[in-house]
């Protein structure tokens, strides 16, 4: 495994457009999927990522080295020096910005997060499609998420009316 | 963040698919209310968030979500049947019940037959994902509903009419019956298949109040009875319990646990004010689960509403939390559900329906009172005040 800088493992991936990215282990492991897969000692060489392009990819990991908890080694974390509220407002603001994206990167986003199991990055990319969703109407959804409406008219007569009460 | 981020137009003409794992990630995080409109977008929408997986996965994320609400029902038709609402007071669906019909026979002869025709559900309290029942007249039977699959399970009917029944999370049912004899406990264990047979335990440690709806509540798999301390000091004339005390059964190892004394005040009450006897006190005095907790109601009428918290049985610790003010301290308000934000939940009528219910429809109500504001609004009405139990199921399974 590669070592970089004093005692800190590193991990390659690699996407499958061929882009291999060098990051920390505790950053690769904010992946579940990673750290699994870290723990199971099935990373000894770099470790591809399918399904995932070099853009989305170096999105993610920009996520995980800013989300990293900045633990030391004795387990002390450096929020004890920093007030933990301010870091948290910190961060609020970065992954506002950070957010700022277009729906398809968005969603690449969120398909990202689920299979790699970042659950920060999950929320967060996730929830922001939540607020543009739920308060819209039928209509809007599916034009937004671009679903087809593959009801008969009565079918979704009938799911309405079943549902009723959710519409109030 | 989604302020500082322009809302994308859904009339700008760019089509991008949301992949189907990122569909699961985003649903799931969506209240069930917005999920039971969203069936309405297509089919694989509906198919997807009425999947029993994601039913399961949506209920962990959201185990903090508020409960729904089980109350009896009886349609113009004359069809009773159990009603499901959200804490809005939307009913969600209503599963009719098939009744009953009952022989009775006297040395196996048909002496009268009674049917559930003219008979009301009284909805038994509990917080499980199915609903128990029995009917006012017919109270010896016992019904357990489950609202998912509209199925209703019968249980074997008890040696008398049930006095005190609680419904513990591992589906055992504690009963106390016959009213001249001593007491006595019963459990039963039973599933889909195995309705399962009533058997005998000890007898409780002694005479429990018979206000099955009020006095009794299952609090993490223990069920706490309020004793009755007048009637049994009136039959023998000796002080075996102060007022105000509680037993405990433990559901798992089924065996009771003890008796402890009420909290002081409530122990000291009459003796501290001479205008109110015990058959007074025993009408103010109710158990419920709130936020976990056992909860001992005292309710003074027309002055104040205490919740005493039981936050260590050894020790028999009772901690007044909160005290709700005159105009919540009517006589028959039993609350049953705190929410996170504060917000308490009773059920009441008004008037004499808590004493002769039969025939008073629609007097019954659910209101939940906000200490924050001190309000009161009205939730749902009811047949019954205490007909009522909650719900723990997922409204996506409805």
């Amino acid at each position: 495994m590669a070592t970089r800088e004093a005692g800190k493992k590193m991990i390659m991936l690699k996407s499958p457009d061929g882009m291999e990215f060098e990051v920390e282990e505790a950053v690769a492991m904010e992946s579940q999927t990673i750290r699994k897969m870290i723990e199971d000692d099935c990373a000894d060489t770099a470790i591809l990522i399918p399904n995932i392009n070099s853009k989305i990819l170096s999105r993610v990991i920009e996520y995980c080295n800013k989300h990293v908890p900045t633990t030391g080694a004795t387990g002390a974390a450096a929020s004890d020096t920093v007030a933990p509220a301010a870091l948290a407002e910190d961060l609020k603001i970065w992954d506002a910005e950070f957010i700022k994206v277009n729906r398809a990167t968005r969603f690449d986003l969120i398909q990202a997060a689920s299979y790699l199991n970042i659950k920060g990055l999950l929320d967060l990319t996730s929830q922001t499609t939540i607020d543009t969703i739920s308060d819209n109407s039928l209509e809007e959804i599916r034009s937004f998420l671009s679903t087809k409406n593959d009801y008969l008219p009565e079918e979704e007569q009938t799911i309405r009316r079943e549902n009723q009460w959710a519409f109030q | 963040m989604s302020s500082s981020e322009p809302r994308p137009r859904p009339a700008v003409p760019f089509s991008v698919e949301l992949p189907a794992d990122a569909l699961y990630e985003v649903l799931l995080r969506l209240p069930a209310k917005d999920l039971c409109r969203f069936r309405a977008v297509c089919p694989a929408w509906c198919a997807l968030t009425s999947d029993p997986l994601f039913v399961t996965a949506h209920k962990s994320r959201h185990h903090t979500a508020p409960p729904l609400l089980a109350t009896a029902y009886r349609d113009a038709d004359g069809v009773s049947g159990v009603a499901i609402s959200d804490l809005s007071g939307n009913v969600l669906k209503r599963i009719p019940s098939a009744g009953y019909t009952f022989v009775m026979k006297i040395a196996g002869d048909a002496i009268g037959r009674f049917t559930s025709k003219d008979d009301s559900i009284i909805v038994l309290s509990a917080r499980l994902d199915l609903v128990c029942f029995s009917w006012e007249d017919y109270s010896e039977a016992l019904w357990v509903l489950n609202p998912t699959t509209g199925a209703t399970i019968d249980l074997p009917t008890g040696r008398s009419e049930t006095e005190s029944c609680a419904f513990g999370q591992v589906l055992r049912v504690s009963r106390i019956g016959d009213c001249c004899q001593p007491q006595v406990c019963e459990v039963i264990t039973f599933d889909d298949t195995n309705h399962g047979s009533w058997r005998r335990k000890q007898d409780p440690p002694c005479y429990i109040s018979s206000r099955c709806r009020t006095g009794c509540v299952v609090v993490d798999g223990v069920v706490y009875f309020l004793m009755d301390f007048y009637s049994t000091y009136f039959r023998t004339r000796m002080k075996t319990t102060g007022p105000g005390s509680i037993a405990a059964f433990d559901l798992e190892t089924e065996d009771w646990t003890g008796v402890r004394p009420g909290p002081e005040p409530v122990h000291r009450f009459v003796q501290e004010n001479e205008v109110y006897g015990y058959p007074k006190l025993e009408l103010m005095l109710s158990l419920a689960e709130l936020d976990g907790c056992l909860v001992m109601v005292h309710n003074i009428h027309y002055k104040s509403m205490d919740l005493w918290f039981l936050t260590d049985f050894e020790k028999g610790t009772w901690v007044k939390r909160y005290s709700m003010p005159s105009h919540v301290a009517r006589p028959y308000r039993y609350p049953f559900l705190m929410l996170d934000d504060g917000r308490i939940f009773f059920s009441g009528s008004d008037g004499l329906q808590g004493l002769f219910s039969v025939g008073e429809q629609g007097r019954g109500f659910v209101r939940s009172y906000d200490s924050r504001n001190d309000t009161y609004s009205d939730v749902l009405k009811l047949e019954d005040s205490r007909s009522i139990s909650i719900y723990t199921g997922s409204l996506l399974s409805l």
